[in-house]
């Protein structure tokens, strides 16, 4: 045991070391490259100044422009290698700013950019891909394959720019006079219609019924939202928060244990009763001077009782139905938080700084909020929401194609393993088959694309965040190309190439602890 | 069959939960009107300094808050015409004569900083010191033509240098200072002092974080002047690294240094979130220019920093900008803007001008010698110039490229001056440039032909016989596609041109790899010596090896000499006649400036030159 554990630390050192020597040789080949191919001096060629002298000469001896590429990238890592005592210098950028200032405004910046796309990305595009697979060739299947190439297939400025048309510029213009217009009304119902249809399938009569049904349903209730100018006030209320609260309490019972797990279900809908009848209390804690930390204490109250009653339904299976409220106390708090900040909206759309045009084009924050708003946990939250809702769609849009069809080949694959047959065989519900032995192994391959695609997440969206001028990582980093900014051009480039390195080294280790048939050898 | 069922429970919760969305709480009042006093402005670059004085950084955008906080002796209007700020100040030639030239500048009583400090003439004292190398030295400072100065300004070794005589003389109780030169100076009201609150500066260089109290600050102001008088070699070092780098913040809210912001213009400096936007709000002790506009006023100026242009443009339809504003706007991108209702879009000459030249010989202190077609003063050279201007289908360019971004764009024809000016009219009638533009292309070119037929026989429209290398920019679209129509044209006079470009502009501007050029130089201020470090041998931006006596003489009085209007256009039209009968090359178009203004808004107009947009935010009003 001590010799495999000697062996895996020698592993890992191993891995380190030639981790730092890739990213050593990597900065110094992007070093020479950028300063031999980058002129800093290039706006000079159109300045027509008297002292152009001058400026030139300054500009020469502050960015060392007369010490070769080579030599002046050691003048740069004496900085990077200063780190290992904690005097991390990596320069200053030309705007006189320090580059590990930049870097560190700009990450979290990309992070609340990106993450969010990401993680909406992964989980729609896993659920989508799996229900394709298990559906597999069905019309659900078709119509999600056909829309996953086509969104695959889009470049996202452009689909930056129809996101902006229509849900920006149009919905604000909309929002002047809030009622739907008739033709919208009866093409959003068809769609509605169409998608639910093809998505539970079965015989033709009963396509055709939940067509109309959904078809039906929609309209009714765009309509009741257009006539109550649900738009300008929105809210959800004690009943849409119950209604989604059972509504998960269901789904997760379905997912987790089959509903024929009658205590499993019991435990599931006290957990969603909980959340009901918390909304009245619990807005006395979602008050206008609340923190994040009211957030956290809000589900501390409802999973830790939806937890206590679980507890006590039955003695048997008593983790699995601990576990089940949780969950379901967790997702139905959310549409208890998503109802409170939809109480700030009028208020915010009316406020000075948003004019009654609450959708931004650009921005990652409105700058106009009042200090009150600003310090009013709700409105800025909303605030922040607004300006992600257009980003992380374009994002979401051109990204969860890419997770659709790899989960989807990946649970084909599985399913059609000896180990499902047999699963099948023991007698084993059609649940347990699917969500125990077939999606859990499908996950394993996934496990590569998501580490790389989170480290990947530092080096930005360089085009994504230009057109939604959010300024992250990938703006630094074209700022400093544009700029001819080495400094800042290495601070990035470095970061970024350390990240990626780490990620393959992480998903190395993940493997083997995801996966019990690699391990390392001796 | 259990899969399905697996399914449809799936989806019925998942209907149940769409349904959800749509129940609402009761209350039903329509949003209320906003009564709008915050105006939105762009920035296409990144604002990175309070002080755009400075060496570091992108000081034309920084440029753009100063217009907002600090107000001078004068500023340009709409009309490129310099206006004297009677409210600041006013300037008086004391005495002219050959080797003496003294002006008086005269600041106005009663005006004050926004931290309430009185301005007076002290004020203007900061001025000579980032201009005057010869100060620099005096007070240890460093040299700037041969190290860096500890304030690090891209003022120093300019024409104010070059000519300013001694220090500066206080007078009138501090509210008069006298400037000497050493002869009297063209364009000299553009040489007039700027204000900058010294107080500040001796506060922050004394490790001050707050505002000082009244009398605090007039002691600071006090031992200034005291330190200006002795040269104080120590307190200036400690300013002038306080004004090289403190300025340079991004972050700006409550906790900023308050001596940062300290402003005499319509607007203060509030808060400004890093790379992304910057608010001012109203400077309630603004005297010292026109008065603000009182009904309707603009209470608020918010800079958003928008470096993407298509996104500036639906950010300007969605209402989360007010001023758009560009230089170099494509032909796409002022469709969009047309596209847009509630908005005004005017298309506008620009301070940014385009020109084509051919080189002569290797530019100022290139090692490689020029040996190309272009080389030289022998008649082959010379008609083969010649030929080259004259097969360039300027009218062609500037309608195809120009024209759709502004209706009302013309061939521009002399450097000298603004396209419609009087002085334009009479160069371009006499200087020889109507050869150019006279008849049509095709004869034009069919002379050029004739020309290259001289010393190649064989050429024709369709054989080329002389290699010509084009320099411009191949990462710019516009260049791109102006080299693509000059290319044919040229073509059936017998040129081959090799429109591969460079994306190295500056590189091969010192060396002599092209034959010709194309690209272009902006104005930031009308004075007499505009353009011409451009045409005299030894001038900054003569990169083409031009040299001749009759235009050297002249640009020497004109960037030197006191002289009359009438002198000046002489001067320039020697030097313009001089420039076509040697064939060096032949100005393009004037760029156009796309500014689109929210309806609501009034009183926006653009100036070509100086602070641009900004320069009249006391007309503003909705």
């Amino acid at each position: 045991m001590a010799a495999v554990r000697l062996a895996l630390f020698a592993y890992i050192a191993r891995r380190l070391g030639m981790m730092l020597l890739i990213v050593f040789g990597a900065s110094f080949m992007a070093y020479n490259l950028e300063a031999i191919s980058s002129n800093p001096l290039q706006a000079f060629a159109e300045n027509t100044a008297k002292n152009k002298t001058y400026l030139m000469h300054q500009l020469i001896s502050q960015l060392n422009l007369d010490v070769p590429p080579p030599l002046r990238y050691f003048m740069w890592l004496r900085g990077v290698v200063a780190g290992l005592w904690g005097h991390l210098d990596l320069g200053m950028t030309r705007d006189h700013q320090p580059v590990l200032d930049s870097i560190a405004l700009a990450i979290p910046i990309t992070f609340r950019l990106v993450i969010a796309s990401t993680i909406l990305a992964i989980i729609l595009g896993i659920t989508i891909g799996m229900i394709t697979a298990i559906r597999q060739y069905s019309r659900f299947d078709y119509v999600m394959t056909f829309i996953s190439f086509l969104l695959f297939s889009l470049p996202v400025f452009w689909v930056a720019v129809l996101l902006k048309q229509y849900l920006a510029i149009d919905f604000n213009n909309f929002l002047e006079k809030p009622s739907i217009s008739l033709p919208f009304l009866i093409g959003f119902g068809l769609v509605a219609g169409l998608i639910m249809a093809s998505l539970i399938g079965g015989s033709r009569r009963r396509f055709y019924s939940v067509f109309l049904g959904v078809t039906l349903g929609a309209i009714g209730l765009m309509k009741l939202i257009s006539d109550t100018n649900w738009f300008i006030h929105p809210g959800i209320g004690i009943i849409g928060v119950g209604i989604f609260a059972f509504g998960f309490a269901i789904l997760v019972t379905q997912i987790s244990t089959g509903l024929e797990n009658r205590k499993s279900l019991t435990a599931a809908t006290s957990a969603a009763a909980i959340v009901t009848v918390g909304y009245y209390p619990l807005q006395l804690l979602m008050n206008s001077k609340s923190s994040f930390l009211n957030i956290l204490l809000v589900l501390v109250i409802t999973m830790g009782l939806s937890g206590l009653i679980a507890y006590f339904v039955d003695k048997i299976d008593r983790r699995t139905n601990i576990r089940t409220a949780l969950i379901t106390a967790l997702l139905g708090t959310l549409p208890l938080f998503l109802d409170r900040l939809m109480q700030e909206f009028g208020g915010y759309m009316t406020s000075d700084a948003v004019s009654n045009r609450p959708v931004p084009t650009l921005g990652q924050v409105n700058d106009l909020l009042s200090d009150q708003q600003k310090a009013n946990f709700w409105v800025s939250s909303l605030d922040g929401i607004m300006h992600l809702i257009l980003p992380t769609a374009a994002l979401t849009l051109i990204s969860f194609a890419g997770y659709v069809r790899f989960s989807r080949g990946s649970l084909l694959e599985v399913l059609n393993m000896d180990y499902i047959r047999t699963a099948r065989a023991k007698g084993l519900t059609e649940r347990t088959v699917i969500v125990r032995h077939g999606m859990r192994n499908a996950l394993l391959p996934l496990t590569t694309i998501l580490v790389n695609d989170f480290a990947g997440v530092i080096g930005g969206a360089i085009i994504t965040e230009g057109v939604f001028q959010w300024k992250g990582m990938g703006q630094l980093f074209n700022q400093s190309l544009n700029t001819y900014d080495l400094n800042l051009f290495m601070g990035v480039f470095v970061l970024s190439a350390f990240l990626t390195v780490l990620a393959n080294f992480v998903a190395d280790l993940l493997y083997g602890v995801v996966d019990p048939r690699i391990r390392i050898r001796k | 069959m259990k899969a399905k069922r697996f399914l449809r429970v799936l989806a019925v919760s998942a209907t149940t939960a769409l349904t959800a969305t749509g129940l609402s709480t009761v209350a039903m009042t329509p949003a209320s009107a906003v009564t709008k006093s915050t105006v939105i402005l762009m920035s296409s670059g990144e604002i990175t300094s309070l002080n755009s004085g400075t060496i570091d950084g992108n000081t034309s955008y920084n440029a753009q808050v100063g217009s907002l906080t600090s107000m001078g002796f004068s500023y340009y209007n709409d009309k490129t015409q310099l206006v004297m700020n009677t409210k600041f100040g006013s300037m008086q030639v004391l005495k002219k004569t050959p080797k003496d030239f003294e002006i008086k500048y005269t600041i106005v009583k009663g005006q004050k900083w926004s931290d309430g400090t009185p301005i007076d003439a002290v004020d203007l004292l900061l001025s000579h010191v980032v201009q005057a190398d010869k100060w620099s030295v005096a007070a240890k400072l460093g040299n700037p033509k041969t190290s860096t100065p500890k304030f690090k300004s891209v003022g120093y070794s300019g024409a104010y240098a070059d000519h300013i005589v001694g220090d500066p003389a206080l007078s009138d109780n501090n509210m008069s200072l006298t400037l000497k030169f050493d002869k009297p100076l063209p364009d000299w009201q553009l040489l007039a002092p700027g204000a900058f609150p010294v107080h500040s500066l001796e506060l922050l260089a004394a490790g001050k974080t707050k505002l000082g109290t009244a009398a605090a600050n007039l002691a600071a102001k006090a031992k200034f002047l005291a330190d200006f008088k002795a040269k104080k070699t120590a307190a200036f070092t400690a300013m002038g690294n306080k004004w090289s780098s403190a300025y340079d913040i991004q972050t700006i809210n409550a906790s900023t240094n308050p001596l940062l912001l300290i402003s005499n213009g319509p607007f203060i400096v509030q808060s400004a979130t890093p790379q992304a936007s910057m608010i001012l709000v109203r400077n309630p002790l603004y005297t010292s220019g026109p008065a603000m506009q009182t009904k309707n006023p603009v209470k608020k100026i918010q800079i958003k920093t928008i470096t993407n242009d298509a996104s500036a443009v639906s950010a300007l339809g969605n209402g989360d900008l007010d001023i758009y504003y560009n230089t170099l706007v494509t032909i796409a991108g002022k469709a969009s803007l047309d596209a847009l209702s509630g908005v005004t879009v005017v298309s506008k000459v620009g301070g940014n001008y385009s020109h084509f030249d051919l080189r002569t010989d290797n530019a100022n202190g290139a090692e490689d010698s020029y040996t190309g077609p272009f080389a030289g003063n022998s008649q082959k050279a010379k008609d083969l110039r010649h030929a080259f201007l004259l097969a360039l289908p300027r009218q062609q360019m500037v309608a195809t490229v120009i024209a759709p971004t502004m209706a009302s764009a013309k061939v521009m024809d002399t450097q000298f001056d603004f396209i419609g000016s009087p002085e334009y009219n009479v160069l371009t009638k006499k200087s020889g440039v109507a050869e150019y533009t006279a008849g049509t292309q095709a004869a034009r070119t069919a002379k050029a032909l004739a020309l290259v037929k001289k010393w190649y026989p064989s050429a024709s429209d369709t054989h080329s016989t002389v290699t010509v290398k084009l320099l411009f920019s191949n990462t710019s679209g516009t260049r791109v596609r102006l080299a693509q129509l000059l290319q044919p044209e040229e073509a059936k006079a017998g040129f081959n041109v090799d429109i591969t470009g460079s994306d190295d502009l500056f590189s091969h501007t010192s060396d002599s790899a092209f034959d010709a050029s194309m690209y272009g130089f902006g104005l930031t201020a009308i004075s007499q010596s505009n353009s011409v470090g451009v045409y005299k041998s030894t001038g900054g931006s003569n990169v083409w090896g031009w040299n001749d006596p009759i235009v050297d003489q002249n640009a020497t009085s004109l960037e030197g000499d006191y002289l009359t209007s009438a002198q000046v256009t002489a001067k320039r039209l020697a030097i313009d006649k001089r420039v076509h009968d040697n064939y060096w090359g032949l100005p393009l178009y004037q760029n156009p400036t796309v500014t689109a203004v929210r309806k609501s808004l009034k009183g926006v107009s653009t100036a070509p030159v100086g602070n641009n947009i900004t320069w009249n935010v006391f007309d503003w009003h909705f």
